[in-house]
């Protein structure tokens, strides 16, 4: 029993020292927000789709890791955007909302279900990039003005 | 000794974790956002008189008249709008009711009939688009109809609701 507390000491000693890089080569896991979720702009009752292969309008953001491994990617979704005076405007994403590829065009896109998590296959150079489009669904007495809300993209190591 | 140990053991898993953790997983945001044009306000804003109406003679009140039908629409700059009408095919007092039909209708980007897009109003889609310049978003519609009291219509104030329902197209 000495001997194993002994053990356990060292380990404990240790651990903090040992990056979980260790379990494989490559920089840690990062996600960067790159471009908003832009539905520019909108008229009272009119629902405007944002399709999460709109270059210009989707939402997107970088995975950077390690090359040839799978992470886990997790949405935190808004339900509504808010505007001036605390008005709120309606948001949807739909189950093929979200789109992860292994380069910035459009057409390499994997679509998934942004409301599940959803695991993705980081290629050689270690490089994702996840999209996400939505649909804004203002009222037809909606308040004019801007509205914004945020979207949230947390990536994990699926072995942790 | 026991007691060290165990204590110790958790300690490695829980500084484990916790570095496993922080190397092993990341969040970013972005941000959605949207401008919300102007809402689309309509006032009905002149009812459509037809004054004094003797039986058996019709009368017409035309778009241009000056107790036509008037609606004033106000929104966004330029942009395009559906307009449909539920519209009534008898004024009514009392029981009694007085036909009205033949229908007609003008909108405008300036206050006046002359000059206007004729159409015919009715539960179809009139497509239309408000105007833009020094007074933008703006739209004015007049309408005219024809009453028929029959040669026994009873005397009396007849009326009926003249309902117009403006909506952006997304033109």
């Amino acid at each position: 029993m000495k001997t194993l507390a002994i053990v356990a000491a060292i380990a404990l000693s240790l651990l903090p020292l040992i990056p979980l890089g260790a379990q494989g080569r490559g920089p840690p896991l990062r996600v960067r927000g790159r471009q908003s979720l832009a539905f520019n702009t909108l008229l009272p009752g009119l629902p405007e789709l944002v399709p999460r292969t709109d270059v210009a309008r989707s939402g997107q953001l970088e995975i950077r890791g390690r090359k040839n491994t799978q992470v886990m990617l997790q949405f935190l979704l808004p339900t509504e955007m808010t505007g001036p005076g605390g008005a709120i405007l309606p948001l949807a994403f739909g189950s093929d909302d979200a789109g992860f590829a292994s380069s910035r065009q459009r057409g390499s896109q994997v679509g998934f279900d942004p409301h599940a998590p959803f695991t993705a296959g980081l290629p050689q150079n270690g490089r994702g990039f996840v999209f996400i489009g939505g649909t804004a669904q203002p009222l037809p007495n909606q308040r004019a003005g801007s509205y914004s809300a945020t979207v949230t993209l947390i990536v994990a190591d699926p072995g942790t | 000794m026991r007691t060290i140990s165990q204590t110790a053991i958790a300690l490695a898993l829980i500084a484990g974790f916790t570095t496993a953790t922080a190397h092993a997983q990341n969040s970013d945001f972005i941000t959605a956002q949207a401008t919300v044009l102007t809402p689309l306000a309509v006032v009905g804003d002149a009812d459509l008189d037809f004054g004094n109406v003797f039986p058996g003679v019709p009368a017409t009140v035309a778009v241009g008249d000056p107790t036509a039908g008037h609606f004033t629409v106000t929104g966004a700059d330029n942009a395009g709008v559906d307009i449909t009408f539920a519209l009534p095919t008898d004024l009514v007092f009392l029981a009694n009711l007085l036909p009205i039909a033949s229908w007609t209708g003008v909108h405008n980007t300036t206050n006046a009939a002359a000059g206007g897009t004729a159409f015919t109003p009715s539960a179809a889609i009139e497509v239309s688009r408000l105007s833009t310049g020094a007074t933008p978003g703006e739209l004015y519609v007049f309408v005219g109809a024809t009453v028929s009291p029959a040669a026994t219509q009873p005397a009396g104030v007849y009326t009926a609701p003249v309902t117009m329902t403006v909506v952006y197209n997304g033109t």
